[in-house]
């Protein structure tokens, strides 16, 4: 009998201004801070406010058999705390029920871990006093940014005291072998916990597909596909701004969201879990061996969406390389702002593949093409190599 | 099909244009009969009849053909529109004079010529190419009851930068717009303009995008280290392409990279004020006026970057070209061929401290220039002459 484990993922990065040639010398205020409460306004409005509001109403509703997760970035919660408190609180009284787990993750949703395994360390507890300070928890379980995941990612997080780990559930690593169970890592103790992404992405992507066969999606319907997989546990992982932002309000997915508790409940081989849960009831059944670094994102489950080309590869070494020079500057605004820098969506609107096709890339582009994007962050990391001189 | 150019007597992109058009239709298995004021030469590619319109007016054809001292794309601002009116036949004699050559008058034998070679022969549809066809192309029309296709590659309003366009050209485009049974134009940028100036149907219009063989073009990889950056500018040194943009953006360009040399390829009316110019800006010794040159590609190949900084631009082939000869490219919004292309720079036209940015940008990042080269030649493989003639025997079949 499977258990439901819904996780979802909550970020906004910190969107960089205009900023010219210049600027350069002129002006170390990088991030526009307009654009930045613009979309926060949006997506607040959007999804985070109407989904939280409706996940406390579900909870208040099934009581203990209702359960989830997230992982919510401290770049975030900054944000939120300057312009939208009420939103922070509306996370904060969801954690209150005791219904929600949350994981830890980098503060910055950044690639730290290729930048130094001590900048790494670094940025999770950075996420973890976040945490402790926002909604007093210490979470047992770590999602790094994007579900990046390698061995030797799983062997540092068990080593910082985690219990379990989140993972892509890749076909190529498992072979003939289910998501839908707990592994163990290869070379370290923690438990990882794979994202089953045939039944998330049927929500997070296919959900308003008028082309898929399957639509309209319903939760009855969504539900006994739940009940007649096989398993231990279901991994339900996505992005949160999936409910109303990627998946407009139109669409139906707050009613499906509505409904899905009552369907599930209805089966009678299954029920919600959170992830401290499952790794705590079921034993792992073999081992999950990812020697390169593999992640969440696109249909490659790699690092090429942040580090394919050649701008990419040269602004993450760039930043990479100033770690020593920047952090013995001891200099706070200089130390954040190189942080800043790192956030993964920085990288990720430089990705020239598929740009031209409009795709996913270029909606979440504030862009208007991947060079633009690589031109203005090569002018902010001038301005800022000038700083530590 | 009715055209003022063709390679090897050019001086613009139409004679391109006409050259990889004609060849993938008569791959095609079209017959195209080809009408040109030509020379003594004969021209003959293989692939066209070429019907040179003039025998009885060779020698000044001949001049005409190979040194283009005429030349429909020169812009006809100091032209007295006063007295040329509706028809070619009341071409005035005194503005003509002021310019110093007979403008009007060819276009008359071009006219005339054109249409009594090809009276008597039997066509499926006459295709005419911008306005010194288009009285030709109505009088066959009326004469064979053939249907009529005209393209625009420019328009008056474009060639004279929308300052002074002469009222009797307008009229003949607007003439030549209306008889015709189809009008292509070669982007959305342009058909916009014909609706609103021209007031031509909606409907009638198609949009078929230039296209470029991409073979055609070298890419030399350097043999000489060169000590300096190379920028090229290359059109006709017109109102309507920017080069005083250029050239502006050039002197902020300089301050940050001295090392750069600015190449202008063409000639035009802004030849001089340019090189004055450059000289009061105290940066002539940086600047490079190659004047006309027959054989492009080695300038795109050699640069670093290209720049169309045009002011109105209905497509703007160079920029294709460039992206054909692995060299990165800043194009001005305001042209057709920012609607079809993603792998480049696109800046306003006037925006010189934006344009100095990217060029500036590109200069100093090999890997944003890298980028920039491989993901455009590779984007180019959709601009294929078969699909332009694809699209236009497909409005061939419409009309008939």
């Amino acid at each position: 009998m499977p258990v439901i484990c819904l996780y979802f993922h909550v970020h906004q990065p910190l969107r960089i201004s205009r900023y010219s040639l210049f600027d350069i010398g002129k002006n170390s205020n990088y991030f526009d801070d307009s654009a930045n409460k613009f979309y926060l306004e949006r997506v607040s409005r959007k999804c985070y406010l109407p989904t939280n509001k409706l996940l406390l109403n579900l909870i208040e509703k099934y009581g203990e058999e209702f359960k989830f997760c997230f992982s919510i970035t401290g770049v975030f919660l900054e944000q939120l705390e300057e312009h939208f408190p009420e939103v922070v609180e509306s996370f904060q009284k969801l954690v209150d029920t005791g219904n929600v787990e949350l994981f830890d993750e980098t503060y910055y949703h950044s690639l730290a871990y290729l930048i130094s395994k001590k900048e790494f360390i670094h940025q999770v507890k950075m996420h973890s006093k976040k945490f402790k300070e926002v909604f007093g928890v210490k979470p047992k379980i770590f999602r790094n940014t994007e579900a990046m995941y390698s061995n030797e990612i799983a062997k540092t997080v068990s080593e910082m005291h985690f219990k379990g780990i989140v993972a892509e559930g890749l076909s190529n690593v498992l072979g003939w072998r289910s998501p839908n169970f707990i592994y163990k890592a290869k070379d370290s103790k923690i438990k990882v916990l794979l994202r089953n992404f045939e039944l998330s992405d049927d929500i997070a992507f296919r959900f308003s597909s008028r082309e898929w066969k399957e639509w309209p999606l319903t939760a009855d319907k969504y539900a006994s596909w739940l009940s007649s997989a096989r398993g231990h546990c279901i991994n339900l992982f996505m992005d949160y701004e999936t409910f109303g932002e990627h998946q407009w309000e139109s669409t139906g997915i707050f009613n499906f969201l509505k409904h899905l508790p009552k369907e599930v409940l209805k089966q009678k081989n299954l029920e919600f879990a959170t992830a401290s849960e499952i790794i705590s009831v079921f034993p792992d059944v073999g081992e999950f061996d990812v020697p390169y670094t593999s992640s969440w994102a696109d249909v490659d489950r790699d690092l090429s969406a942040w580090l394919e080309n050649e701008m990419q590869q040269h602004a993450f070494n760039e930043i990479k390389f100033l770690e020593e020079k920047i952090l013995s500057s001891r200099n706070p605004k200089l130390i954040s702002d190189w942080r800043k820098l790192q956030i993964s969506d920085h990288f990720y609107y430089m990705c020239t593949k598929w740009f031209a096709d409009g795709d996913v890339h270029k909606y979440f582009n504030p862009y208007d093409s991947p060079y633009e994007s690589f031109l203005n962050y090569s002018n902010v990391l001038s301005d800022l190599k000038n700083r530590i001189r | 099909m009715l055209g003022w150019e063709f390679p090897p007597f050019k001086s613009g992109g139409l004679g391109t244009y006409l050259y990889g058009f004609t060849k993938s239709l008569s791959k095609k298995g079209a017959k195209v009969t080809f009408v040109m004021p030509s020379a003594g030469v004969k021209i003959n590619p293989g692939f066209v009849n070429i019907v040179q319109t003039s025998d009885k007016y060779s020698h000044l054809d001949e001049v005409i053909g190979l040194d283009f001292d005429f030349h429909p794309y020169v812009p006809s601002l100091s032209l007295s529109s006063a007295n040329q009116e509706e028809d070619i036949e009341s071409a005035d004699s005194k503005s003509i004079n002021a310019y110093g050559f007979d403008f009007f008058s060819k276009v008359k034998k071009y006219t005339l010529s054109a249409v009594r070679k090809m009276q008597s022969k039997p066509y499926d549809v006459i295709h005419c190419h911008d306005w010194m066809t288009f009285p030709a192309g109505i009088a066959l029309k009326r004469i064979k009851k053939t249907p009529l296709v005209v393209t625009i590659h420019s328009t008056e309003f474009d060639r004279t930068g929308n300052l002074f366009p002469n009222q009797a050209i307008c009229r003949i485009e607007s003439k030549g717009l209306h008889k015709a049974d189809r009008v292509i134009t070669i982007s959305n940028y342009m058909k916009k303009q014909l609706i609103e100036r021209y007031n031509v149907p909606e409907k009638k219009i198609s949009v078929v995008y230039n296209a470029i063989d991409k073979d055609e073009y070298v890419i030399v990889p350097s043999s000489i280290p060169l000590k300096e950056k190379i920028v090229l500018f290359l059109g006709r040194l017109t109102i309507q392409k920017g080069p005083d943009w250029f050239l502006y953006t050039a002197n902020e360009v300089l301050k940050h990279r001295p090392d750069t040399r600015f190449v202008f390829v063409g000639d035009g009316d802004m030849l001089s004020s340019l090189i004055n110019k450059s000289i009061e800006l105290g940066i002539s010794d940086k600047i490079t006026f190659s004047g006309f040159q027959d054989d492009v590609k080695q300038f795109y190949s050699v640069a670093d970057l290209f720049v169309m900084p045009s002011v109105a631009e209905p497509f703007g082939l160079t920029a294709l070209e460039a992206m054909a000869s692995n060299t990165p490219v800043i194009i001005s919004k305001q042209s057709g061929v920012s609607e079809v292309i993603s792998h480049c720079f696109k800046v306003d036209f006037w925006d010189t401290h934006e344009m100095t940015n990217k060029i500036v940008g590109i200069l100093n990042s090999p890997p944003l220039s890298n980028e920039l080269k491989k993901n455009a030649f590779t984007e180019l493989q959709s601009f294929s002459w078969d699909s332009v003639a694809d699209s236009c025997l497909q409005i061939y079949r419409e009309v008939n």
